[in-house]
């Protein structure tokens, strides 16, 4: 491998995901102000349901990047490939964060409505239960020395850690619980919780925009994997020629 | 604290843990293409002196 004409490639690359990085703050800054300007006043619970927007988009991230971490985890026990392991890595990674943004924006947005910042809500149990099963995923990594092992083992755990995904999902349609349903025409009490026109766009654009960060991130941290293995490679090669 | 207030808290725990996050990945991606500069250095650097005690 020649090392210069291989970090050469590695910066046009990056220039790429640069380019791609730029887009991404600029769609996460648009949601903002669709949350904020677009999206109306909600009457009952007042701007503090502004939060919603950020907090579900996070929370399908989330999903999202377990569900690319299962399927990867699948793909490399059936045929082990490094880049399995590395979007898998970086899916977790990436689910990890959004799952916690998921959880602290709901706890904020808890405190005025429901007066307290936790209840052992079936969802919020759930939701928390996720997040540390998938850190879990990130020690265990880092526990294991061996390569192979290390990558087989963490394709299993992504794997039935994904069990805890739909059942977060369902455990506000299964089980009692003060957590709204938002899609489905589910009453509640007297009132139906639906969306006006303006919420359901405010909602898709911030789906759209942490999604589209959510790709960018994990292009980067793909590729952050990847230069990480040719630093150790060149590394190796460096003591192999000064132990000859 | 009114609902206002709580909602710029929220989306303040948005924009670091997002910010926080990308700029975590920044940072890690440059001291890892800085490394690998030097090994590129070190290894050049090998090799001249390689050709050098040859000729």
């Amino acid at each position: 491998m020649d090392i210069s004409r291989e970090s050469r490639k590695d910066r046009n690359n990056t220039d790429g995901l640069i380019l791609l990085a730029a887009a991404a703050g600029l769609s996460f800054l648009i949601a903002l102000l669709v949350v904020l300007f677009y999206a109306p006043r909600e009457q009952v619970m007042g701007d503090v349901q502004r939060i919603f927007y950020f907090h579900v988009a996070a929370g399908w991230v989330g999903g999202l990047a377990y569900g690319i971490a299962a399927v990867c985890g699948a793909r490399y026990l059936w045929k082990p490939h490094e880049s399995f392991d590395d979007a898998g890595h970086a899916a977790v990674e990436i689910g990890f964060v959004f799952t916690l943004i998921n959880v602290l924006t709901g706890s904020i947005w808890a405190r005025p409505i429901w007066n307290t910042w936790w209840t052992w809500d079936p969802r919020l149990v759930t939701a928390t239960v996720m997040a540390v099963m998938y850190a879990g995923y990130l020690l265990l990594r880092r526990s294991i020395s061996n390569v192979e092992s290390q990558r087989r083992i963490a394709a299993g755990y992504a794997l039935l850690s994904f069990l805890s995904v739909p059942m977060t999902f369902l455990s506000i349609r299964l089980f009692r619980t003060i957590h709204p349903v938002v899609f489905g025409t589910v009453m509640q009490g007297d009132a139906m919780t639906g969306l006006s026109n303006r919420m359901l766009v405010s909602l898709a654009v911030s789906l759209l925009s942490f999604s589209f960060l959510f790709v960018v991130f994990l292009l980067y941290r793909i590729r952050l994997s990847q230069l990480s293995r040719q630093v150790e490679d060149a590394q190796w090669e460096r003591f192999e020629a000064e132990k000859a | 604290m009114d609902t206002f207030q709580f909602m710029l808290a929220g989306f303040a725990v948005v924009v670091f843990v997002v910010g926080g996050y990308a700029i975590s990945l920044w940072l890690r991606f440059r001291t890892l293409n800085r490394r690998l500069h030097m090994l590129e250095i070190a290894r050049e650097q090998a090799r001249s002196d390689d050709f050098h005690r040859e000729t």
